[in-house]
């Protein structure tokens, strides 16, 4: 499935998702948990139920039934009547006390802070509050499936705390995700106990969270906390639940930030006027690989429209073809697609499979003691999603340090500054933070696969560190989120001043062309039909190549370019007509008043009312309206916009440091707000 | 399809008089492509020219002594300290790496919208017929314009230029000597090619090189994977194991392919193993095996996920056009892309890197495990014949495969080291051929550590069947003794069970003492009977003296029969018998293949001190366990025990009807021939 279309449906199914008064829950059966149930369940408030069939409960009782009967032959059963791991050549009889015990050795997470926390790594030592709530649901889905002796009133009264927003305090260090994520499991085992020392945080009507205590939860749900029998510490303990919680929501997350690298991507091949031929499908034709060519379909249709990047052929001036950040990604992007798909496989069946140990089969009346706790499917998937959200961050750096180039962004100002460059450094900030976020962001892609210790007693020397893998992910999912809001913010800036030179290039093309006219009135013969055309050219080719200059020079070197131009097209006749000289020396000084009033005249009406929408591809304009309208970023004026140096009176419309503005974007990020917005928006 | 290439080639041609600009044609490179150059010919040549960049030193390389002078000696001098310091001295791609580029860039040429003339691709087929491969440097491409400058090193081939040099093996013989170009084309038969407009950058721009590292070292890394499933059956026979870990509800309830796949394949290696145990609900014992046996599935199962998705993106790219700019020959348009960013084959080598990462802590775990007499299920320390206090002899293995996991570990980051390139305009870089250079070196040193564990594993294989020999052996003897002690000392009439009761009592009790020499370990086992023995004997005046004459005949015997059934098993090892189908095919291939014996002290002892082959020794030799594990090793790299192993994988999964995923070629040729046919 292309990835795309594979996020669209994600979409479509969240939306869908507690609209109508059947939809409204999500039903939990075991088989059929999405990613799009969890994050509306756990990011939307969504309810959660049980799939009410007649299949689950029997399951469900059944495999207790089968539990009692293979004990009652005398038979030894990891867990239930042996020790645990590396110590499980112990015998015991005391069956529900062990299950306790189980609980009680893996409550040793260092928790010093017990308050609910909100978005990824928080300097907290809980995991975030969505992901205990994924994890419950997770854990909750697997128990469903009828393998792990556990009574049905046990998920009940889960999904009942789920539902009250009372969820677990999960610890989010000390897993190594092997025998599943022991310890974060373990004090879900505490809540059921209604153990006082575990933590549940209950979040209120009005949107306020508070900690009370696992005894106070159970107390408040008015149910009586659960004496564990044989195996169920066992079940609730032993599983990947927590590595999958955070894995899923990660790779939702990180989704969307390869989606929204492909239309950072289209907005910088509109900022820095790139080739529609980098896209063609022709040239994934000649090499087709499956992401390389959804890519590069994706940014064709995203540009599709746009008046900033039509062009079919090279370019005539300058580098025949654009640089590799542009032109190269859909090479670069593809697969990491790839990978994504990949893992988003691997996480959708691990949502739905038994991960505890030992296992009934039911149906063949008998246990398996095997070992799908391993959880290096989710270290898999996770290990390519961070290296995959590296090589996005390696692509908007090298696209955004392009944007504020001089040398390289095609005639935008240095540093992308909307006043004079000679005192206004606006993004210079921004391109040397992008590199920090993105060397940090390097340094999370090293693998965390390859520092497996062995661990219990030997038990277990291979382990998944799968929950580690997750949490560093979640940690380039924020960092990653960071790059691409500042690159949102950089081209928004870029692409204003694109279309403010567009507008500006129309109003003195036209007045150039007047007053060309009259001042070489009679002098047709030698600067006959095309000339101006090709005057134009070159104006527009010095403009580009000025960028450096402060508006006054820059206008000044324009136009005495120009003259040379007019000069040199004389010389092709061999006559310079004496008269002429006075004539060219008109012509330098009106133009050079033409084109500074012109500009002036252009930003004014710029500034009161921003064209670029004009110029963008329908797809663009979304996402540049939804951050200059909705989040109310403005453009950058320059040193004029420094907080400082305005008076309070000034200072009206609050304006903030660049920083403010980029959190403002990245915050949208975060939420969601900026791609469900996106993904809402464009056709499926 | 060639048409089409002759075709596009025409094209270009008629592009020379035309207004258009087309990079490459009318335009200077990369971020000069600002420049208008004239000639477009001199442009073309000039490219390669420019991309002969790489360091070479040695025979390979071109360095006149006489212009040299004094740094001539320098140079020698430098190459011989840098070989006395251990340094690879090699600054040279190997030569199959350089043949698998030229198939590849000649694959993607003749897809006819490079612009190139048929000429060029015919040319550089005969030159790989005739083994004729140019020195490539090893290091110098990021992969981002293609691997530019080493395939230059093809171009300055088929120009015929006397300054660069070219591998030259005669068929059928292992040598090579280093020939000049121009020698090169001679001795092929061919006349040296005039590089027109264009050519230049289709040879040079293009990702064959990454491509053809990347395809020779996903192809062994099926291979691995499939040896890595062996030897964990292996590892389950060789500590007697059970196969519940590896049963079909496991994969059911938690569907992956790459589990399913893998339980699927060890069920059905193991199935005819008399090795593996049913767990004993009598038995104090771990009531499962340990993690690195009975996770394997869920271990290996993700791996073989990423490598298919890597083989794919491999394959596609093979057959892929990687130049710029392209020529739709439909409409004679020219596009400009990108399709030489290697991306996907940084991807595919970053997994299957990690990959070999991954396979490793596992082979690690399982053969330490199998090396360490607490975790080995009751095999001697160091899985020695001799007494445990006489002979260490695979201490050496474990700390080398430690040494081997570590380097794994330092290789298996992924390649995110992208710096600015090429005045900016390569801002993005794939990196590939460095990604794939470091996966073969991983696949080295997978390889040598699974060659250790392979020597490891068919010693424990041995040392399992000498001690299940022993106790067949010594139980009557056991029993005979014990029930002429119970006539005179025990006065119940169950005393079958009795005895039984005592012998599996002497069994745990040596099981579980392995490290101690065998004499005392029998003195123990039996000593630690007597407290059950006094309780139920008469308590007479007889019964003591009657109780120790018992004691010390039991230590006698175990010790007498240990020690015959010891020499006759080392003498005669009937191993094979006892093993599933995979393992009878590893241990096998080893015994009778690579020379390595099950062996004690007494087998090594006087090689070491013998140079060449000892008097009246096997075919096969070592002298140390270096030279063992190092036969092992080149029958892993040569791919001869891959064709014994894919033959097994073959079989069953043709009797067990388990799906094998993994594309595995016994013959790594084969796969190549055809798709120059084709």
């Amino acid at each position: 499935m292309a990835h795309l279309a594979y996020v669209l449906e994600i979409r479509r199914s969240l939306s869908r998702a507690g609209t109508g008064p059947d939809n409204a829950n999500v039903a939990l059966d075991g088989y059929s948990l999405t990613v799009a149930d969890l994050i509306s369940i756990c990011r939307k408030s969504t309810k959660v139920g049980l799939k009410q069939s007649a299949g689950l409960e029997e399951r469900m009782s059944k495999s207790i039934e089968i539990l009692e009967q293979h004990l009652d032959k005398g038979e030894v059963i990891y867990g239930v009547n042996t020790g645990f791991g590396g110590n499980a050549d112990t015998r015991t009889e005391s069956l529900e006390k062990l299950q306790s015990s189980s609980l009680q050795h893996h409550q040793c997470a260092i928790a010093t802070d017990n308050s609910p926390f909100v978005g990824y790594s928080k300097e907290s030592e809980s995991l975030p509050r969505d992901v205990a709530k994924a994890l419950v649901l997770i854990r909750c889905n697997s128990l469903l499936r009828g393998h792990s002796a556990i009574r049905l009133e046990i998920i009940e009264l889960l999904l009942e705390a789920v539902n009250r927003d009372m969820i677990p305090v999960i610890p989010r260090r000390g897993s190594i995700s092997a025998s599943g994520d022991l310890t974060p499991l373990a004090y879900v085992g505490g809540f059921l106990e209604g153990n006082p020392d575990t933590y549940v945080s209950k979040k209120e009507d009005n949107g306020s969270v508070s900690v009370i205590s696992a005894a106070e939860a159970i107390k408040l749900l008015g149910r009586p906390a659960i004496r564990l029998r044989a195996k169920e510490g066992l079940a609730i303990l032993n599983g990947t639940a927590p590595s999958t919680a955070l894995a899923s929501l990660v790779l939702y997350d990180s989704h969307h930030l390869a989606i929204l690298a492909q239309i950072i991507t289209a907005m910088a091949m509109e900022a820095l006027r790139g080739h529609g031929d980098n896209f063609d499908p022709f040239i994934s034709d000649v090499r087709p690989h499956t992401g390389q060519i959804e890519v590069a379909a994706n940014i064709r249709r995203f540009l599709h429209g746009s008046k900033l990047c039509n062009e079919r052929e090279t370019n005539a001036i300058g580098l025949a073809q654009d640089g590799y950040a542009l032109r190269t990604s859909a090479q670069w992007i593809g697969p990491q697609v790839e990978d994504l798909m990949s893992a988003a496989q691997q996480v959708g069946i691990e949502l739905n499979s038994t991960t505890d140990n030992p296992l009934i089969d039911v149906a063949g009346n008998r246990f398996h003691h095997g070992g799908n706790f391993q959880a290096a499917s989710i270290t898999s998937a996770m290990e390519k999603t961070r290296t995959a959200l590296v090589m996005l961050g390696r692509l908007v750096l090298a696209q955004c340090n392009e944007l504020v180039n001089p040398m390289l962004n095609k005639g935008l100002p240095p540093n992308l500054c909307f006043d004079d460059p000679s005192a206004s450094f606006t993004m210079k900030g921004v391109d040397v933070n992008l590199t920090a976020y993105f060397s940090e962001l390097a340094y999370l892609a090293n693998s965390v696969a390859s520092h497996v210790q062995v661990a219990d007693i030997g038990n277990q020397p291979v382990n998944s560190l799968a929950l580690i893998s997750a949490r560093y992910t979640a940690q380039s999912v924020e960092i990653l989120s960071m790059m691409s809001a500042a690159a949102l913010y950089e081209l928004c800036q870029a692409l204003d001043i694109r279309a403010l030179y567009a507008d500006f290039f129309r109003l003195a093309k036209s007045r150039l062309s007047k007053s060309f006219a009259s001042i070489f009135e009679g002098h047709e013969n030698h600067l006959c039909g095309e000339f101006f055309e090709h005057l134009w050219k070159t104006i527009l080719g010095t403009w580009r190549e000025t960028a450096r200059l402060d508006l006054a020079p820059r206008c000044k070197v324009v136009v005495s370019k120009s003259v040379c131009h007019i000069l040199e097209s004389f010389d092709d006749f061999g006559i310079v007509p004496h008269s002429m000289l006075a004539l060219l020396s008109t012509w330098k000084v009106k133009s050079e008043n033409v084109l500074m009033d012109s500009y002036n005249e252009s930003k004014t009406n710029f500034l009161a009312a921003h064209t670029t929408e004009d110029y963008l591809s329908p797809t663009t304009k979304i996402v540049y309206s939804l951050i200059r309208k909705d989040l109310g970023i403005p453009l950058h004026l320059g040193v004029e916009d420094h907080p400082a140096l305005l008076n309070e009176a000034e200072n009206q419309c609050h304006k903030k440091t660049i920083g403010s503005n980029i959190g403002t974007i990245f915050q949208a990020i975060c939420s969601g707000k900026i791609m469900e917005y996106f993904m809402d928006t464009i056709e499926p | 399809m060639l048409k089409s290439a002759e075709q596009s080639a025409e094209i270009v041609h008629g592009t020379l008089q035309g207004k258009k600009v087309i990079y490459g044609i009318q335009t200077g490179f990369g971020a000069n492509a600002d420049t208008r150059p004239s000639d477009h010919v001199a442009i073309s040549r000039g490219l390669i020219r420019a991309l002969h960049y790489g360091v070479l030193t040695g025979p390979a390389s071109n360095q006149d002594e006489r212009l040299l002078g004094d740094t001539a000696s320098l140079s020698s001098v430098l190459h011989e300290s840098a070989a006395s310091l251990g340094h690879n001295t090699d600054t040279y791609m190997p030569e199959v790496w350089v043949k698998a580029m030229m198939l590849i860039r000649a694959i993607n040429l003749s897809q006819g919208v490079s612009g190139v003339r048929l000429h060029i691709i015919e040319n550089l087929m005969i030159l790989i017929n005739k083994n004729l491969t140019p020195v490539v440097p090893l290091r110098g491409s990021i992969s981002a314009s293609g691997d530019l400058s080493p395939l230059s090193y093809i171009g300055g081939l088929l120009q015929g230029k006397p300054i660069l040099k070219v591998t030259s093996r005669s068929i059928g013989n292992d040598g090579t000597v280093f020939i000049t170009a121009d020698q090169a084309l001679k001795s092929a038969g061919i006349s040296s090619i005039d590089i027109g407009p264009k050519e230049g950058l289709a040879i040079v721009n293009g990702t064959a090189a990454s491509a053809g590292v990347a395809s020779l070292a996903i192809h062994e890394m099926l291979s691995v994977c499939l040896l890595a499933q062996v030897l964990t059956a292996a590892t389950v026979e060789a500590i007697s194991g059970s196969t519940e870990g590896f049963s079909s509800f496991l994969s059911d309830i938690r569907p992956h392919p790459g589990q399913t796949e893998c339980a699927a394949n060890i069920l059905a290696f193991l199935a005819k193993s008399k090795l593996v145990t049913e767990f004993d609900d009598a038995s104090e014992s771990l009531r499962q095996d340990r993690y690195s046996t009975r996770t394997s599935p869920q271990w290996i199962g993700p791996v073989l996920e990423d490598i298919m998705l890597a083989y794919n993106q491999v394959s596609v790219e093979i057959d892929s056009v990687t130049d710029n700019p392209v020529i739709d020959p439909k409409t004679g348009r020219f596009i400009h892309g990108g399709n030489f960013q290697a991306r996907s084959i940084t991807s595919a080598m970053d997994k299957t890197r990690l990959a070999c990462h991954t396979l490793g802590q596992m082979l690690f775990a399982q053969c330490t495990e199998l090396i360490n007499p607490h975790t080995s299920v009751g095999l001697p320390p160091n899985l020695v014949v001799d007494e445990p206090n006489e002979s260490y002899m695979w201490k050496g293995t474990d700390i080398m495969i430690a040494a081997l996991q570590a380097e794994l570990g330092y290789l298996s980051s992924p390649t995110t080291h992208v710096q600015f390139a090429e005045q900016g305009n390569q801002a993005i870089n794939s990196l590939a051929l460095i990604s794939a250079r470091y996966t073969m070196t991983a696949l080295d040193i997978l390889s040598q550590m699974m060659a250790a564990h392979i020597v490891a594993i068919c010693q424990a294989l041995d040392l399992r069947i000498l001690q299940i020999k022993f106790f067949n052996n010594f139980e009557l003897k056991f029993k005979g003794l014990t029930n002429k002690l119970l006539e005179s000392e025990y006065d119940q009439t169950d005393k079958e069970s009795v005895s039984l009761t005592l012998w599996k009592a002497f069994v745990r009790q040596t099981q579980s003492t392995s490290q101690i020499p065998s004499r005392q370990r029998f003195e123990k086992a039996v000593g630690s009977l007597l407290q059950s023995v006094i309780a139920f004997s008469r308590k007479s005046e007889q019964s003591l003296t009657t109780i120790l004459e018992w004691n010390s005949d039991c230590i006698e015997e175990a010790t007498s029969t240990y020690q015959k059934v010891r020499s006759d098993h080392l003498r005669q090892p009937n191993t094979d018998e006892f093993l599933g189908d995979s393992s009878k095919a590893l241990y096998n291939f080893v015994r009778n293949r690579t020379g390595v014996p099950f062996f004690g002290e007494a087998y090594i002892v006087p090689a070491e001190w013998q140079v060449g082959k000892a008097q009246g020794a096997e075919p096969h030799y070592h002298h140390s366990m270096g030279e063992m594990i190092t036969a092992v090793y080149g029958a892993i790299r040569s791919g001869a025990l891959y064709a014994v192993l894919a033959d097994v994988l073959k079989e069953t999964a043709q009797s067990h009807s388990t799906t094998t995923v993994l594309p595995i070629n016994s013959d790594p040729s084969a796969e190549g021939a055809e798709r120059v046919t084709k």
